[in-house]
């Protein structure tokens, strides 16, 4: 087997990781028995480590995620010390994460910020969980219980010290996403009429600004963890942000986050009710399945500008990637989606 | 004229080695970046059939917007999708069923390379 640059950069940094993950658990040694790269992190780099801790309270075998930003770091997303305070938050908050460890912020180790993570158990791959027989258990339960994960993470509300630095929108969220996604546009020098026409609809019929909430963004099949029998961990926190708490509904609905399952409206795990009713168990506030339908729209027009990023990537040579290449062609069918809800009838309502 | 079987010919036919002799031979933990592989095939093989259509795009744009100043065929299609999508931006087009039906259809005719499957949905 070929040793990628990754790989030989996480080599030479053995002994300074040996020696902070001993420390960090209070141990008499740690020795890094194993480390195999977890594909699917398009911004960070994630290794899953095996690690013999000689005494201290972590004592014996350990199984555990490193998570450190990418060699070459997206700047939208938030830093790994960032998404480390964010998931000790939500796991205060009683969210199924994966317990976060420690942040090593010393760059000294690893040439760059990280943490570790205990090891969730499961897959979170899309396209097998919403198989028929698929992980995950019994599907109406696993999307009531993502719905109460939702409302939980929900509760957590600004201003909170330990997370100052989430983004707080411009006013109206949807306003404030909207121009986001205009200058993301021109930035990358793409005159999308299709694009354009479904961001206008969404300036028209944006929601007047309403609470704010901790939003996941990214809270989505593929993004959290399953074994056999349900949940086991909720993933990918790099995108959070102060927001409207429907938002993170429609992103999870979104027709186009059901991997070909669009009879399955939760997620492609399961019809829309028991996730609103897990939601509304564990939430104070309903549901609004007209906001939710709204932000479906706002999720195809995100999803859309990050498949442009994405494929600019790869075409502008820095990155060359198959999966990037691909992302990009996937707008066609993004903007078809986002015609169809959109039609000229829908501007009537409005 | 170029020789024959055509690239789109040879795309599928290399496609269709890939994935029937090809991918069962492969580790597991291939498997996906080989479907990638066929996806990315397929996409071609599908762009180089159907052409560009440019002519009708410009028309259609045209026909929209009034005429395109530039004379090279590139640099008008540009110009025009350019317009078209700062008029949009401004609300110049708002709810506008021809729009709808023009934008509706060049997006059917670019899924149709990307996505054929999606079209039908």
């Amino acid at each position: 087997m070929s040793v990628t640059p990754a790989e030989r950069r996480l080599a030479e940094s053995k002994p300074a990781l040996q020696a902070f993950l001993a420390q960090a658990a209070g141990a008499g040694g740690a020795s890094l028995d194993d480390a195999r790269p977890l594909s699917g992190g398009a911004i960070q780099e994630n290794w899953l480590i095996d690690v013999s801790f000689a005494g201290g309270p972590m004592a014996g075998r350990q199984e555990l995620v490193l998570r450190s930003d990418a060699h070459s770091g997206v700047a939208v997303s938030l830093s790994r010390s960032q998404e480390f305070r964010l998931l000790c938050a939500a796991r205060a908050a009683g969210v199924t994460v994966p317990e976060p460890l420690w942040l090593c912020a010393d760059q000294s180790v690893l040439g760059r910020p990280f943490y570790v993570m205990r090891r969730v158990a499961g897959t979170a791959v899309g396209r097998h969980i919403v198989k028929d027989g698929g992980p995950g258990g019994d599907k109406t339960a696993l999307a009531q219980r993502l719905g109460e994960e939702l409302a939980k993470i929900h509760k957590i509300t600004p201003p909170n010290r330990d997370l100052d630095f989430l983004e707080m929108p411009d006013g109206s969220p949807a306003l404030s996403a909207i121009g986001h996604y205009r200058a993301h546009l021109d930035a990358l020098g793409q005159a999308r009429p299709a694009l354009e026409w479904a961001l206008r609809w969404c300036e028209l019929n944006a929601p007047p600004a309403g609470e704010l909430v901790l939003v996941h963004q990214d809270f989505r099949t593929g993004n959290y963890m399953v074994d056999e029998r349900g949940l086991t961990g909720v993933l990918d926190w790099e995108f959070c942000a102060w927001g409207e708490p429907m938002s993170d509904l429609g992103w999870f609905c979104a027709k186009c986050w059901r991997f070909g399952r669009d009879d399955r409206e939760a997620g492609g795990i399961a019809p829309r009710e028991p996730f609103y009713q897990g939601y509304e168990r564990v939430s104070d506030r309903q549901v609004d399945p007209g906001a939710v339908a709204y932000w479906e729209v706002m999720a195809h027009l995100r999803w859309a500008v990050i498949a442009l990023q994405q494929g600019e990537r790869h075409i502008s040579g820095g990155e060359p990637s198959l999966e990037l290449a691909l992302t990009g062609r996937r707008v066609a069918e993004l903007e078809h989606e986002l015609l169809g809800m959109t039609g000229p009838a829908r501007w009537r309502e409005a | 004229m170029r020789d024959q079987p055509s690239g789109a010919n040879l795309l599928r036919q290399a496609r269709a080695v890939l994935l029937e002799d090809l991918l069962g031979a492969l580790p597991e933990g291939k498997r996906y970046e080989a479907l990638m592989v066929a996806n990315a095939m397929a996409i071609v093989a599908r762009e180089l059939e159907a052409g560009e259509g440019r002519a009708e795009e410009r028309a259609a744009l045209e026909n929209l917007l009034g005429a395109a100043d530039e004379a090279d065929e590139t640099a008008a299609l540009k110009a025009l999708v350019q317009r078209l999508a700062r008029e949009i931006r401004t609300g110049r087009h708002d709810g506008s069923a021809v729009l709808h039906a023009l934008l509706s259809r060049d997006a059917a005719r670019r899924l149709a390379v990307s996505n054929p499957k999606r079209l039908d949905r």
